[in-house]
């Protein structure tokens, strides 16, 4: 028993960091419809700009805000330089996935050549220990618990309370009404990117804490267990979003306990399917629709 | 005859003069006895890219550092020797596609160093059909009975490996242990051989986790492990895997156990990324790692090292690594026993060279030694028969064209400079096999 309650108490973190980036994640689809496959290496460029931040001094709270920056304005610039040109023309859903797919190519080859390939690291060190139930906890992932409920938190104010949050779910229900009703979708989709990139950017450094080391790569690894969270969630819905990286960090790591690690992955995405085939539009979605790229 | 069967049989017989002029092609070098001019390839064959990113460039620095050597005396049978890189990407299905884009596009390909582990099991049988020798640096178990006459492994197999870290572990009287190995071809290819010799020199594998590569968290794996209180940890994954996995181990047990690791252990990304992850105190304290043995002395060494630090193609960091790598020396032996063969056979034809590689380094009677392949062409010029003996040591290829060794045991730390604490015998290791 003690050994099922440490992995949830484990699974709490994996969760926290997936919860972080995939309601980033979702939201940006939820708002434009671009399936980004760039996010996680942008999870990885915001890594690296907290990294450098330490190198020159930063302390680590400052870093993880440099990283979260990052996130945000290479989300923003991506979407200003590259996705609006091809949607503005017209592309269709499945180029703009293989738009997102060599915006992926491009940012993971680039910082390797920037970069390099070697590992990096995030000053951190074990020091003191936390023992929560039968989980032991450090004090960074702690924090990153912290974090993602604050993040959360943060995500749910501004869609229930303000005007920008009802404006960024009018768009992504339906982006033409929104526009005929006065809404400027232009700034909405752009506020929409930089919100996404300040969650990506967040998870990414996050993420970084996690693994104590990383690469160029590392991001890219992680994408799919983050979409495979928003679908479950029901994709386009940050609440799903949340519900699917707690259900998803948490099997991963609960299902090591009844059978071979070598499944931590095959057991998420097993529920993911499983999932979807009773309700195809994910937990939370009411309603799977077909939509356009948002423009 | 009318005009038009005197068409047809005129077109019939162009054609017919036209296919017997092309013949058949059984590798980069045409048909069987031919003899092949201009330069001669050998590639390597192997990851340049993905999570065994480090493996290609050292093959072809060691295969340019012999290829000096080789055209600084001409030549072999006086063609220019070329080394060529070939990323196989680390994935069988790139791999495949590279392998026939190899063989299809590279002119007088007459041998290559690989593959790997990641794809040998894939392109393997590719280049036996196309007759092209291999000189492999896969330790899978599958190849020590191999029927493939083209396939030669200069390296121990990975079974050896696995069975020279059980007998280490024993000697430092660890009877109880945990084996952490990720769920790739490469690192499942040790398991079988470390359980089946530990348990019979009485160690207990209490925990055998095959664990998912670049995971997030290790952390239930880990508490499960430490439940069963090993004394030593065996392991062999990738860098970002043993890097998050052992970084665990350290906040959950507040030190690292422990830990005997594999020749992946000493790769460059490896070290960095556990020192990142756990600190060089805890990594030299605690971390040991088995590869195969080459005694780094001798003549044939000498010779080794002096090419290698002068190879092109890499930093004067990486250089003076390699340079004390027994990979790199069975890398650079390979390409001087490709050579030496091609001399004793007289054509760089593989199908017909292949058959003088075991000539060229049996140990016969009479056989004069020689240690670099300008020595060896000397000798075979002579009218001499030769025992090629190479920086990695002597090389006797049984009949599954492998040859088999001993392993050095050293411990791990940030300078990767593998600090040496013993040898595990090919002795040794027969009595456990």
């Amino acid at each position: 028993m003690s050994i099922v309650g440490s992995s949830i108490g484990f699974g709490l973190i994996t969760a926290s960091i997936l919860a972080i980036a995939a309601v980033g994640f979702t939201l940006q689809f939820g708002v434009t419809n671009i399936l980004n496959l760039a996010y996680g290496d942008i999870m990885t460029a915001a890594a690296f700009a907290a990294y450098f931040a330490t190198k020159g001094g930063a302390p680590l709270w400052l870093a993880a805000v440099a990283g979260s920056l990052s996130g945000a304005a290479l989300s923003v610039l991506l979407n200003r330089f590259v996705y609006s040109w091809f949607a503005r023309r017209g592309a269709k859903l499945f180029a703009m996935i293989m738009v997102t797919l060599g915006a992926s190519l491009v940012l993971q080859n680039g910082m390797t050549a920037l970069f390099g390939p070697d590992f990096v690291s995030l000053p951190t060190s074990v020091g003191t220990t936390y023992q929560v139930g039968p989980a032991i906890f450090t004090g960074p992932q702690l924090a990153i618990v912290v974090l993602a409920l604050l993040a959360m938190a943060g995500v749910h104010s501004l869609l229930r309370y303000t005007r920008l949050g009802q404006a960024m779910r009018a768009t992504a229900t339906n982006p033409d009404l929104a526009r005929s009703c006065g809404m400027a979708t232009n700034r909405i989709i752009d506020a929409a990117w930089l919100l996404s990139g300040l969650l990506c950017g967040l998870a990414g450094v996050a993420l970084a804490l996690n693994l104590s080391t990383f690469t160029t790569g590392t991001g890219g690894t992680f994408l799919i267990p983050v979409i495979a969270a928003a679908v479950l969630g029901g994709i386009g819905q940050p609440y799903g979003a949340m519900l699917g990286a707690l259900v998803i960090g948490l099997a991963t790591e609960v299902s090591v306990t009844v059978v071979s690690p070598s499944y931590k992955t095959v057991v998420a995405f097993a529920i993911l399917i499983v999932v979807l085939l009773f309700r195809p539009q994910g937990i939370l979605s009411e309603v799977a629709t077909a939509k356009e790229i948002a423009t | 005859m009318n005009h038009s069967s005197g068409r047809t049989f005129l077109v019939a017989a162009v054609l017919s003069v036209v296919l017997g002029a092309c013949g058949s092609t059984t590798g980069g070098s045409g048909s069987p006895g031919s003899h092949p001019t201009g330069p001669v390839v050998i590639a390597a064959f192997n990851p340049f890219s993905g999570p065994d990113a480090s493996f290609g460039p050292e093959i072809l620095v060691s295969c340019n550092a012999a290829a000096q050597l080789i055209n600084n005396v001409g030549g072999i049978n006086g063609q220019h020797l070329n080394c060529v890189s070939s990323d196989t990407h680390g994935d069988p299905a790139d791999a495949v596609a590279a392998a026939e884009k190899l063989i299809a596009t590279t002119t007088n390909l007459v041998g290559l160093i690989g593959p790997s582990s990641d794809e040998a099991l894939a392109t393997s049988p590719i280049f036996e059909h196309a007759h092209i020798p291999m000189f492999a640096d896969t330790g899978q178990a599958a190849y020590d009975k191999t029927p493939l006459q083209y396939f030669w492994r200069v390296t121990a197999a990975d079974d050896a490996k696995g069975n020279a870290m059980a007998i280490w572990a024993i000697r430092q009287g660890y009877k109880h242990a945990a084996a952490v190995f990720g769920n790739d071809a490469g690192a499942q290819a040790d398991v079988p051989a470390l359980k089946a010799a530990y348990a019979k020199l009485g160690g207990s594998m209490d925990t055998s986790l095959n664990v998912a590569l670049d995971q997030a968290s290790y952390r239930t794996e880990i508490q499960q492990m430490l439940a069963q209180q090993p004394q030593v940890i065996f392991t062999e994954t990738d860098p970002q895997t043993a890097a998050t996995f052992l970084s665990e181990v350290v906040q959950l047990n507040h030190t690292l156990l422990p830990t005997i690791g594999t020749e992946t252990s000493f790769q460059a990304p490896y070290v960095q990324a556990v020192t990142q992850s756990v600190g060089n105190d805890q990594l030299s304290a605690n971390f040991v790692a088995v590869q195969p043995y080459a005694p780094a002395t001798g003549d044939a060494y000498q010779i080794f090292k002096t090419a290698e630090l002068a190879a092109p193609g890499a930093s004067a960091s990486d250089l003076s690594t390699y340079a004390a790598d027994p990979f790199a020396m069975s890398y650079y032996d390979s390409v001087n026993i490709m050579a030496l063969a091609m001399v004793a056979a007289g054509t760089s034809d593989p199908a017909t060279y292949n058959k003088f590689v075991s000539k060229v380094t049996a140990s016969t009677q009479g056989a004069t030694k020689v240690y670099s392949f300008d020595q060896g062409r000397k000798a075979l010029a002579r009218g001499q028969s030769i025992q090629y003996v190479g920086a990695s040591g002597d090389i006797t290829f049984d009949a599954f064209h492998n040859s088999s060794g001993s392993f050095q045991v050293a411990r791990l730390n940030a300078a990767a400079d593998a600090a040496p604490l013993g040898v595990v015998t090919a002795a040794d290791i027969a009595k456990v096999r």
